[in-house]
């Protein structure tokens, strides 16, 4: 692996720069550099031999510090790029997707659930009687889902869902502005059954993303 | 009153199963460039051994939490 500086990427902004951490990942500098209304936001490092746990959560803590202030796109940790003409070129290569979707986005957040069933709700004591139990909890998901979907109805701008091994993963487009009522209202919902909910968020929108 | 079948973590590391949903996020989404050089964390093939792992994980700690869900609760309200 070459010791030469390179670029850590992580994420693109539309507009004004927004206010960024001085320090970042291994303790490099944040920068941002610009192409036309967009910003990116990156480091300057030598990549080391493996990037740590720590390290991963450091990108996450300058995603985080921009993503407080604006909409977006971030990078898949690690990526990195040769140098700054580089990125300026995937800027400029990926402009009018980025920056569609940033417009689309700009006052919008993504709140995750994760939608599973009970321990005891897939048990059996026989392979009929597991089957059977997991096709019912199959269903109390199905409905858990629409439950929940249902009690966010007037929150929500757009909606996705995603079976998992372990049950569905459901992503619920938001308006920035309305965080804390999605929060309050499904906590708040009657969601009943053999069906357990975890929510998350407020995250980059990235499940809206067009490619 | 709030849904005991609801539980809501936040992207603040303040817990395991939020540190666990950070790095979801963190290695799982957002854009990939195509040819660029990504390294990996303990080798190209290591990234997605990690990275199941944390999924796994995630999952599965939906799972284990029943049981002290109700100490979780009461530390987010």
């Amino acid at each position: 692996m070459s010791c030469a500086t390179k670029l850590l990427a992580y994420c693109v902004t539309l507009g004004p720069g927004p206010e960024i951490p001085t320090i970042g990942v291994i303790g490099a500098p944040v920068r941002t550099v610009q192409f036309q209304n967009l910003g990116c936001v990156y480091s300057p490092l030598i990549p080391p031999q493996e990037f740590s746990q720590e390290d991963a959560l450091r990108f996450h803590t300058v995603l985080k510090s921009v993503f407080d202030q604006q909409a977006v796109i971030p990078f898949r940790f690690p990526t990195i790029l040769q140098n700054e003409t580089d990125l300026q070129e995937h800027l400029r290569a990926k402009y009018d997707v980025y920056s569609g979707d940033l417009q689309q986005l700009k006052d919008a957040v993504q709140m995750e659930l994760r939608i599973t069933a009970k321990p005891e709700a897939v048990s059996g004591s026989s392979g009929t009687d597991y089957l059977r139990a997991k096709q019912q909890s199959s269903r109390a998901l199905g409905a858990a889902s629409q439950q929940a979907k249902i009690a966010l109805s007037d929150l929500i701008l757009e909606w996705k869902e995603r079976p998992t091994e372990s049950g569905l993963r459901c992503y619920a487009l938001v308006r920035r502005s309305d965080i804390a009522r999605f929060r309050r209202q499904l906590e708040d919902s009657n969601v009943s059954g053999p069906a357990q909910l975890l929510l998350s968020g407020p995250w980059p929108a990235t499940e809206f993303l067009h490619d | 009153m709030a849904s005991p079948n609801v539980i809501a973590i936040g992207p603040d590391a303040s817990d395991e199963l939020s540190l666990l949903d950070i790095l979801d996020h963190v290695l799982n989404a957002g854009v990939v460039i195509q040819g660029s050089i990504v390294i990996s964390i303990g080798g190209v093939d290591l990234i997605y051994v990690g990275l199941n792992v944390v999924l796994t994980s995630v999952e599965t700690a939906l799972r284990t939490i029943e049981a002290d869900q109700p100490k979780k609760l009461d530390r987010k309200k």
